[in-house]
């Protein structure tokens, strides 16, 4: 074998060199050859991945990661929103929201079986079928949202859709946050509401989003390249932070005194609006704020005020009407209380006054004698009073709110002077309430810069007109009045308080300055009270309770033969708690003054609101002698002797039945019931309680009132304005027509309709 | 069995191949294997709807153990019986490749560059590289005089043409010889282009030019078609949408290599997710297995692209390594050429290297976003059943090529082994 192979071997070792091998030229070309592969190919190979793997390795991988990496972020709860008595007005709560994932939708019938399956589930009017199948149609997608802040029942409808039709890692719920307003339309236009992306849109809700929004958590998870969940386990969380809460100045309570106050004089004087505000003097703090009419935060698209509705439905044009439609929302969102200005007229008065005995130029015993109008440069100004007021006292002035007797104190100060208090009180600066888009004064437009006041502008200063301020700007310095002189910093978030509870932020009351000596804003504040006890505010009056006000009424700057009436008051006045400032704008009641229309409705809200503060009422005589008696126990006696005692005691009697003994009363024993009042007394068992239909108490003085109500079997309680013989009822706490039981009490609201007019 | 049957001992040869070569062959391929179950898992498993995550590597050794008995059995042939085959190699190649393109017609496919045989899809491009390189070694081997004659060539249209200059163009024998091979690679190029497989048809071309440069063509026409070459580059590139033999989607790929976007998560998203995993590789790689790349951002990861987890899981040096591990096996390859016994040995084998190794440049070309988006695939590393095949087959016959070669004795398989036996 062995020679065998070294045989072969020998032959083709001879044979290679007879036959054609390979020559020198092949061997230099193959050489060439492999060169240029080596180098054009290899070489430049290892460059460009020497370019990507080393010198650029970063950018291209954070690209690959920015891939890979999907970044799922936890919501975090916003804040929630108190009001000062740590109820809650707007909370966030876990909602969820569902998405499918279109790369893994296998067939067409897969793709409507889900769009049906989620529109009917969502049952949203935005969120067809269709809308929904179009949605999902592009299968590069991995992920695409279809609705989120879903709720609980219609989330574990999906839940089981997804079970019923295998459509795991297809159809998908994550969780998500949704803002709950638990009173709906309660202090809407303070509170505001977030937007889809639960960023605060208008109110608190915005100028407090950064407070509120909370830190969101996130899961950082690897996916592949149809972004399903990589099987490596590389999950990363982080948890979600809440937003800081808020504890508001606002109370409840009185929030929804003024708010029912604000609608119902809406209504009754077929008002565009009403707005007010009622402030603590001594803080600046907002007690409430309301701008009516209002919305609901849940559902803030939606527009309720039937006039704007009625407006509305006249605009043929699709594209017009949306865009009206819009427009409408956003004024309905507004906060007038603080975004719009208007004219003060009147009210302005007590600036005007309080400036003239800082500086000395009147005092309370100055006169004036009133000829029903004065000569103003080339002008002749008229007062409301054609044929004049004679000869008054600043009080009486202010008291009958005579025009010529204030422009004579504004000339009297001077420009420089009545400047200084203008801006002194704060009607040249945004007051810098934490609410958002605070209407900005302008030297020029809002008011008359001090370069630009003439003798004409300064004399229509004096008496509030001509110019413009802010609802929220008034109360401020109104406030100032009845604190004593100091102009404080309005607010409306009182507190910030962290997830366990801890406070991190409170506001302590920010005195801007001193406007006036506390004697002037006193004595001020005391001619305020004769506005109300005898003047143009007699419809604030409030048995038992001091308030000071001042009227207003004046022709809108912006709007030809519209009139906004508006009424501030101060209470108690000997130690004032509480401001309150009603707007009516543009009411369409012939007395539209502010004497009439809006000091009424400040009246109610000051009494609710200081009783709800427990401020003890003090009685006068004369009011004592009005107040309430309780009925006398008359059960068991024959009916004669039951009439009789009843008459002892002057109250009425009503028989119902043949019986001769009263076997039943109404009121009974102890309870409130009116002197003059009705008591029922029932004479027959299975009868003791009847009812009858309420008769129409408005447009009633007291007596007359009193004795239609008793002649149908019901008691009345006076409320408003009760003094003098001139007063009116205008509302009844249970309306004409419907049923009540005999006996029962009725509220029956009373204003005044004279002397109450103002400008 | 020498003496059983004269007629097939004659086809055969028993001396030792050439162990260095066949070594890094084998590293290659197991280095291949890895990485193809490292690259393929996550695909197979959704592939397969969950079943198997070694569906394509259980198929590739099934490739490999079927391509190295393939191997062993060319290796053993005595490779210049192949001459017999060269020309009707290369005709059933085109007859395979235009079959390919007639079904793909009918069936109304867009790009259609397999032909099932029922249990086994082949690709005819890969036939037909191998029968270029057949075709070309036989010819230019057994025309080798005619190759580099310098004498005016007598074919009529050569004479016709010199009689129209007044003698002024005068084409030798070489020349035309030159020529006529050079038509031969070129129509099969345009056949594989036809069919689609511009990649292919490209490779055909530039390892065709490369074994006429070795069979001795004048170098001054390699010059001249290496600037017309340029020139056609600069033209393809600049007006490669009006173009009208380049399909649709050449165009398309050819601008999206051009526009860079690294945004584009449509034309260019294997492209852009290939050179996303080299980066993610870095220097020394992520390690191996630990690709994420791989699922289902780089497409075909198995395939054409494996690369590219290559160089995500083992970095750069990784990548240098895989290269170099090519550059030593061309490098022995057609240091095997140089020694065969002949030349139609030494220009199959310097064919079969070149024509791996320009796989190899071409197919990291791709990947790095070099050249634009064609489908190369990777020898030894990437899946499929006709590369596999194909490659080892080659290789058998580089490996019959050593048994003959004049290589020192130490590396190679001997009796001598046999005797201690």
């Amino acid at each position: 074998m062995g020679v065998e192979y070294l045989d072969s071997h020998f032959v083709l070792f001879l044979v290679g060199f007879i036959m054609t091998r390979v020559n020198k030229k092949m061997k230099n070309r193959c050489m060439i050859a492999i060169a240029i592969l080596l180098v054009l190919g290899f070489g430049v190979d290892i460059l460009r991945l020497a370019y990507f793997q080393v010198f650029n390795a970063d950018e291209y991988r954070v690209l690959a990661e920015s891939g890979q990496l999907s970044d799922t972020e936890i919501p975090a709860d916003r804040g929630v929103i108190y009001d000062s008595n740590m109820e809650v007005l707007a909370e966030s709560a876990s909602a969820w929201l569902v998405y499918v994932n279109p790369s893994k939708i296998k067939d067409k019938e897969q793709r409507i079986l889900i769009s049906k399956g989620l529109a009917k589930i969502l049952d949203d009017e935005d969120l067809k079928w269709k809308d929904i199948y179009n949605k999902i149609g592009n299968k590069d997608y991995g992920y695409v949202k279809i609705k989120g802040k879903i709720e609980y029942e219609p989330k574990t409808k999906i839940q089981e859709f997804i079970n019923e039709n295998d459509l795991y890692a297809i159809v998908c719920i994550d969780p998500d946050t949704k803002r709950y307003y638990p009173y709906g339309n309660f202090a809407s236009t303070v509170i505001g509401m977030t937007n889809v992306d639960s960023d605060g849109r208008v109110g608190i809700e915005l100028k407090y989003n950064d407070v509120l929004t909370g830190v969101p958590g996130r899961i950082i998870t690897a996916r592949d390249g149809h972004s399903d969940l990589m099987s490596t386990n590389y999950e990363t969380k982080f948890d979600a932070e809440q937003g800081t809460s808020l504890v508001l100045s606002l109370d409840k309570t009185i929030q929804h005194y003024l708010e029912k106050g604000l609608s119902q004089a809406v209504k009754d004087n077929d008002a565009t609006s009403a707005y007010g505000i009622v402030m603590d003097v001594n803080t600046g703090a907002i007690l409430a704020m309301a701008t009516m009419p209002d919305y609901d935060l849940n559902n803030p698209s939606v527009i309720t005020d039937k006039a704007v509705l009625k407006k509305l439905k006249k605009i043929k044009d699709e594209e017009e009407y949306a865009q009206a439609y819009n427009e409408q929302v956003y004024m309905m969102w507004r906060n007038k209380v603080v975004s719009d200005t208007y004219e003060p007229g009147s009210v302005f008065k007590i600036f005007t006054a309080a400036a003239g005995l800082e500086e000395g130029v009147v005092d309370i015993n100055s006169t004036h004698n009133c000829v029903g109008a004065i000569q103003v440069a080339d002008n002749r100004i008229h007062c409301h009073k054609r044929e004049g007021h004679g000869v008054q006292t600043l009080t009486e002035g202010l008291v009958n709110s005579c025009n010529p007797f204030f422009i004579t104190i504004g000339q009297k100060l001077g420009t420089e002077k009545f400047y200084k208090y203008f801006e002194a009180f704060g009607f040249t600066d945004t007051t810098k309430v934490d609410l958002p888009a605070e209407a900005n004064p302008v030297g020029g437009v809002t008011y008359h810069k001090k370069e630009d006041m003439g003798i004409s502008q300064l004399s229509s200063s004096a008496f509030g007109q001509t110019f413009q301020v802010s609802a929220i700007q008034m109360i401020t310095a109104v406030s100032a009045i009845a604190n004593g002189g100091k102009l404080m910093e309005p607010y409306v978030v009182a507190k910030q308080i962290d997830q366990e509870g801890n406070t991190v932020y409170e506001k302590t009351p920010t005195v801007k300055r001193q406007v006036v000596s506390e004697s002037t804003a006193n004595t001020v504040l005391q001619m305020m009270e004769q506005v109300v006890d005898g003047g143009t505010g007699r419809n604030a009056y409030i048995p038992g309770y001091r308030v000071a006000g001042k009227t207003g009424t004046s022709e809108k700057l912006t709007v030809d033969g519209e009139y906004i009436a508006s009424f501030v008051g101060c209470a108690p006045a000997d130690d004032p708690q509480i401001a309150v400032l009603i707007i009516i704008d543009e009411p369409q009641v012939a007395n539209h003054g502010g004497g009439a229309i809006a000091a009424p409705v400040a009246g109610v809200v000051i009494e609710q609101t200081l009783k709800y503060m427990n401020v003890e009422p003090v009685y006068s005589d004369e009011e004592l002698a009005k107040l309430n008696a309780t009925a006398p126990d008359v059960n068991g006696m024959s009916v004669a002797a039951a009439k009789d005692t009843l008459s002892k005691h002057n109250f009425n009697a009503r028989v119902v039945g043949n019986g001769d003994k009263v076997i039943s009363q109404y009121p009974s024993k102890d309870q409130n019931i009116p002197l003059d009042g009705v008591v029922i007394l029932y004479t027959e068992t299975g009868n003791v309680s009847t009812t009858s239909t309420v008769p129409d108490l408005t447009g009633l003085s007291i007596s007359e009132a009193n004795k239609r109500a008793v002649n149908s079997g019901y008691n009345i309680k006076v409320s408003g304005a009760s003094l003098g013989s001139e007063v009116v009822s205008y509302r009844q706490s249970v309306e004409k027509g419907t049923k009540a039981e005999l006996g029962s009490t009725i509220t029956v609201y009373f204003k005044t309709t004279s002397g109450v007019q103002d400008d | 069995m020498k003496t059983k049957n004269k007629l097939l001992s004659g086809l055969f040869v028993s001396n030792g191949m050439d162990v260095p070569f066949f070594i890094i062959m084998l590293g290659l391929m197991a280095f291949g294997l890895v990485m193809l179950l490292s690259s393929s898992y996550a695909y197979s498993y959704y592939e397969t709807d969950g079943e198997s995550s070694l569906h394509f590597f259980f198929r590739e050794i099934f490739f490999m153990a079927f391509g190295l008995s393939v191997m062993y059995f060319f290796s053993r042939l005595d490779y210049k019986k192949l001459k017999y085959f060269a020309n009707i190699a290369l005709l059933i190649s085109w007859g395979l490749v235009l079959l390919t393109i007639v079904i793909g017609k009918i069936e109304g496919g867009e790009i259609n560059r397999w032909l099932s045989l029922g249990f086994f899809d082949i690709q005819p491009s890969e036939i037909a590289k191998f029968a270029v390189v057949l075709f070309c070694a036989n010819g230019l081997d057994k025309n080798r005089k005619k190759m580099v004659s310098t004498r005016p060539s007598r074919v009529s249209w050569a004479v016709k043409l010199a009689d129209i200059t007044n003698g002024k163009i005068v084409f030798t024998e070489g020349t035309v010889t030159l020529f006529f091979y050079a038509i031969f690679v070129g129509l099969t190029a345009v056949f594989v282009l036809l069919g689609s497989h511009l990649s292919g048809a490209i490779l055909i071309l530039l390892f065709g030019v490369a074994m006429l440069w070795m069979g001795e063509g004048r170098a001054r026409w390699f010059v001249i078609g290496g600037i017309a070459a340029v020139i056609v580059l600069v033209i393809v590139i600049n007006f490669y949408d009006d173009i009208p033999i380049l399909k649709d989607y050449m165009a398309d790929r050819i601008g999206s290599w051009l526009n860079k976007d690294l945004t584009d998560t449509d034309k260019r998203w294997q492209t852009n997710h290939s050179l996303f995993a080299l980066g993610s590789g870095g220097f020394f790689g992520s390690g191996l297995g630990n690709s994420k790349q791989k699922y289902f951002y780089v497409s075909e990861s198995h395939t054409d692209f494996i690369f590219s987890i290559i160089g995500e899981e083992l970095g750069f040096v990784g990548c240098c390594l895989v290269l170099g591990l090519f550059a030593l096996l061309i490098l022995r390859g057609v240091y095997i050429g140089m020694r065969a016994r002949d030349r139609f040995g030494a220009l199959l084998a310097f064919g079969i290297m070149m024509q791996i190794g320009l796989q190899v440049a071409l197919n990291v070309a791709v990947v790095t976003d070099t050249l634009p988006n064609t489908g190369i695939s990777l020898p030894f590393f990437s899946y499929g059943g006709s590369s596999t095949l194909v490659t080892l087959g080659e290789m058998g016959f580089l490996l019959s090529v050593s048994r003959q070669a004049d290589l020192p004795k130490l590396y190679s398989f001997s009796k001598s082994k046999k005797q201690k036996v």
